[in-house]
């Protein structure tokens, strides 16, 4: 019964995960958890060892020590149970560069064991989702780096799997290609997938991902959601301030203030923004400064915290 | 000022020197010929001559071994470049295209030359074994060279001409089999022709086109070994086989400069070959490879591998024409084929044709998936790995129908002889000795393309080839005094058997760890 709580909750659970090359440790304490239908974020810098995780999870690695269950399956002992149910997109695309994009797909669904009348319909549907619907007779040789990268996108879901694992989806695309392919994971993730995405840069994930695992040198570094990351230890916290009336002695106040780190223009000849130590005072404190010097309030939010410092505190510097 | 090839040379030396192959290839070397030299002492007693016995098993295996060294080793000279897009960066740098030709097929020639070089050495042991002269060695190992240097050009050739590996190899093939071949049919059939009195002697047929046969055949690596190895060989070391191979080679290289250009003008990423079943239209439709099957292995294998249906047509046409052309050649001659005579040939080349094909496709069914990183998508199909494996080489079997054909065309025609080749088959452990052989061979072919990039099928020639020697060797040695030819033997087909299942295993679980670090 814990067992199918476990399931229902989770599509992925990784505990202490350790590989290494020969005699260079990839991985040495790789652990995260992926709720089942969210996005999750893989984060880390090159050399960090998210393609080796990824290749653990698709079972094309055997893990030197640790466990992982994918779907309620360990994936040594259950790996067909695995394979069957997950969508691996490797970096380097794997396709065969020589067949049409049809029969690729055809070919992929038949070795999935998907019968010839369901097939067709399967990847009609599987080449709308990707928008690939108009290049489905090119040879897969003559298309450009995005267009394959969506066909091995809709290679990993032409057998319906539950979990999706993506390695650098969006690396050496242009920006219009990112935003498509991020707009498709969205649509995945409405249909009740598992997304379970790399990336070497954070704020790529930020708008995408409901959690994230940030891993350095083969060590998880943080597991968790988006906004338990951005509070997380956070000693200061920035607010863009936008007044109707904005007199001197209001921008005197704040940078007399002693709990005030930072106050700088913003956008406008009106707007600050002012960054608080949040142990020495807070928000009233702030907006009562500006009240007693003579200024209106317009607006007033929280700025997120920068994703590039999270991830620079993070990680360490240098090249592993 | 360096020489602008300098580079190249440089590149080359600096990868020989880090990658742990070289040191395994001069020392493999080194085993081999240690090998050559025990089995040479082992059948002294009963053979005598151990010294010729030594240097023709070294030469005869050497040549062959180039001849293989042209389609795996030299052809990938130009198209390695070309399918790693780096052929357009080193046109940039300005050097012409015979620089770098010269950079390209020069260091791996080089490389070739010192492993032959390093042989003499322990060849020249031969002579104090007994049974052949210094001028022998020599002479032998100057055919040998022009003949590796005839090869490497031309490899180059193919490799100017095609875009992918897999295509010169092939061209490679086509061109050896043709120049060492067809001399030799086309003589047989003019001799034939002479004799059965269709063609007149002395005539235009005879004296122009036998003589060219004559010409060709004497320019082979194979009949001025025979000529060198013959005893009392008194003749120049520099024959007529070394002249015309180094002219051939100067010939092709000027050829593959002439060609390079305009070969290597547009760069793209070669996509793999489609076993030619792209583009058909018409009536000819029918030979595309059409919807994936229920058993989409198979499916791959056959149309990616094995060449699909169109290439079973060609097969097809092909294999009759053979048949066809030695039943001509023989009724030109005055003596026809009969029924048995007829059935035996069609067995023996149904049988040799599957053994060719069988290799080849275990070379390529996952050494190409491993070159195209495809590794990775077909080890992820919920299937054990030997069920992959199997699948697709079940797609290549389906290729080899018109090879199968032909034997079962022979077994039709001649059923008693078949019954008589798989009774001795059955009952002779010689029989089994050379099919363990042949099982061996095919499993280091997939194990070796899995691992190494080019050069499978050669290295698991050499390896089985020595492997068979060394075992036979040993068995001699330990068991010699107590046993019969028939135990030795029947020993061998067994450390043969075990190897083959061992490089199996091997080969399934480096296909899974190549996955894995694709």
């Amino acid at each position: 019964m814990a067992e199918t709580e476990e399931r229902a909750e989770h599509a992925l659970v990784a505990l202490n995960l350790r590989y290494s090359y020969k005699r260079t440790p990839a991985l040495q304490g790789v652990s995260l958890e992926v709720a089942t239908g969210s996005i999750h974020g893989f984060v880390g810098p090159n050399g960090a060892g998210k393609t080796t995780t990824l290749k653990i999870l698709a079972t094309l690695l055997r893990a030197q020590g640790g466990t992982v269950k994918v779907l309620g399956h360990d994936i040594v002992r259950e790996s067909k149970q695995v394979r069957d149910r997950i969508g691996y997109m490797p970096d380097h695309f794997g396709l065969y560069r020589q067949m049409a994009v049809f029969e690729c797909l055809d070919f992929f669904a038949a070795a999935y064991g998907m019968p010839p009348g369901k097939r067709t319909s399967v990847i009609v549907d599987v080449l709308a989702l990707t928008d690939m619907a108009g290049r489905r007779d090119s040879l897969v040789s003559s298309l450009s780096r995005g267009m394959q990268q969506r066909l091995s996108l809709a290679r990993a879901l032409v057998h319906d799997p539950d979990l999706l694992l993506l390695d650098e989806p969006a690396s050496g695309l242009d920006p219009r290609a990112r935003v498509e392919l991020m707009e498709i994971l969205k649509e995945l993730s409405k249909m009740g997938k598992t997304i379970f995405i790399s990336s070497h840069i954070l704020s790529e994930l930020a708008g995408l991902c409901d959690a994230v695992t940030i891993i350095d040198r083969g060590w998880t570094r943080y597991s968790g959601s988006m906004g338990d990351l951005l509070a997380r230890g956070e000693v200061e916290a920035t607010y863009l301030l936008t007044l109707t009336v904005d007199p001197p002695a209001v921008r005197e106040a704040l940078q007399q203030a002693e709990w005030v780190t930072a106050v700088e223009r913003a956008d406008g000849d009106s707007s600050y923004r002012v960054t608080l130590d949040t142990q020495r005072a807070d928000t009233g404190a702030l907006l009562r400064a500006v009240l007693d010097n003579g200024g209106v309030v317009e607006s007033f939010r929280v700025e997120a915290r920068d994703l590039s410092r999270v991830f620079m505190d993070l990680t360490e510097p240098g090249v592993p | 000022m360096a020489l602008p090839v300098a580079p190249f040379f440089k590149r080359s030396l600096v990868r020989d020197c880090r990658q742990g192959r070289t040191y395994l290839e001069r020392g493999g070397l080194l085993v081999a010929t240690l090998i050559c030299l025990m089995s040479a002492h082992a059948v002294a007693a009963f053979l005598g001559a151990p010294g010729l016995q030594l240097l023709s098993s070294i030469t005869g295996l050497n040549a062959f071994l180039i001849l293989l060294a042209g389609p795996s080793l030299f052809a990938s000279v130009v198209t390695e470049e070309k399918e790693d897009m780096t052929l357009g960066l080193v046109k940039m740098t300005g050097l012409g295209s015979l620089w770098i030709l010269l950079g390209l097929s020069v260091g791996r020639l080089l490389t070739a030359c010192m492993l032959l070089l390093a042989q003499v050495p322990f060849v020249v042991l031969a002579v104090a074994l007994g049974g052949v002269s210094h001028l022998q060695v020599i002479a032998a190992y100057c055919a040998l060279a022009a003949h590796l240097i005839f090869i490497s050009c031309l490899g180059l050739l193919c490799s100017t001409v095609c875009k992918r590996t897999r295509r010169a190899a092939s061209l490679c093939v086509a061109l050896i089999l043709g120049f060492f071949l067809v001399p030799w049919a086309v003589g047989e059939w003019i001799k034939a022709t002479v004799a059965g009195g269709v063609v007149a002697k002395g005539g235009f047929v005879d004296s122009v086109f036998g003589g060219l046969c004559e010409l060709a055949r004497d320019a082979s690596v194979f009949t001025r070994i025979g000529e060198v190895l013959t005893t009392g060989f008194s003749g120049s070391p520099i024959g007529f086989q070394v002249l015309a191979d180094v002219g051939a080679a100067a010939l092709l290289f000027l050829l593959s400069w002439a060609l390079f250009n305009r070969c290597t003008r547009e760069e793209g990423t070669p996509a793999p070959g489609r076993g030619g079943s792209f583009g058909l239209g018409g009536r000819l439709r029918r030979l595309g490879m059409g919807r994936a099957w229920r058993n989409a292995l198979a499916w791959h294998g056959f149309y990616f591998t094995a060449g699909g249906k169109a290439m079973m047509v060609v097969k097809f046409a092909l294999y009759a024409a053979l048949l066809a052309g030695i039943c001509a050649i023989s009724s030109a001659a005055g003596d026809p084929l009969d029924r048995k005579e007829f059935g035996t040939v069609a067995m023996s080349m149904g049988l040799a044709l599957v053994c060719l094909e069988l290799a080849v496709c275990h070379g390529r069914a996952f050494g190409e998936e491993r070159k195209s990183r495809t590794l990775v998508s077909i080890m992820l199909i919920p299937a054990s790995t030997h069920g992959i494996v199997y699948r697709k080489m079940l797609g290549c079997l389906l290729g080899m129908a018109p090879a199968l054909s032909l034997f079962c065309l022979g077994v039709v025609v001649f059923p008693d002889g078949f019954a008589e080749a798989l009774g001795t088959t059955v009952t002779e452990p010689a029989a089994w000795c050379g099919v363990a052989w042949f099982v061996l061979f095919c499993q280091l072919t997939a194990l070796f393309s899995v691992l190494l990039r080019r050069g499978g099928l050669l290295l698991a020639f050499v390896v089985s080839y020595f492997g068979i020697q060394l075992v036979s060797v040993l068995i001699i040695m330990f068991f010699g005094l107590i046993s019969s030819v028939q135990f030795g033997l029947l020993m061998v087909a067994l450390v043969n058997a075990a190897a083959a299942v061992v490089a199996h295993k091997l080969a399934l679980r480096l296909l899974e760890r190549a996955a894995g670090r694709e």
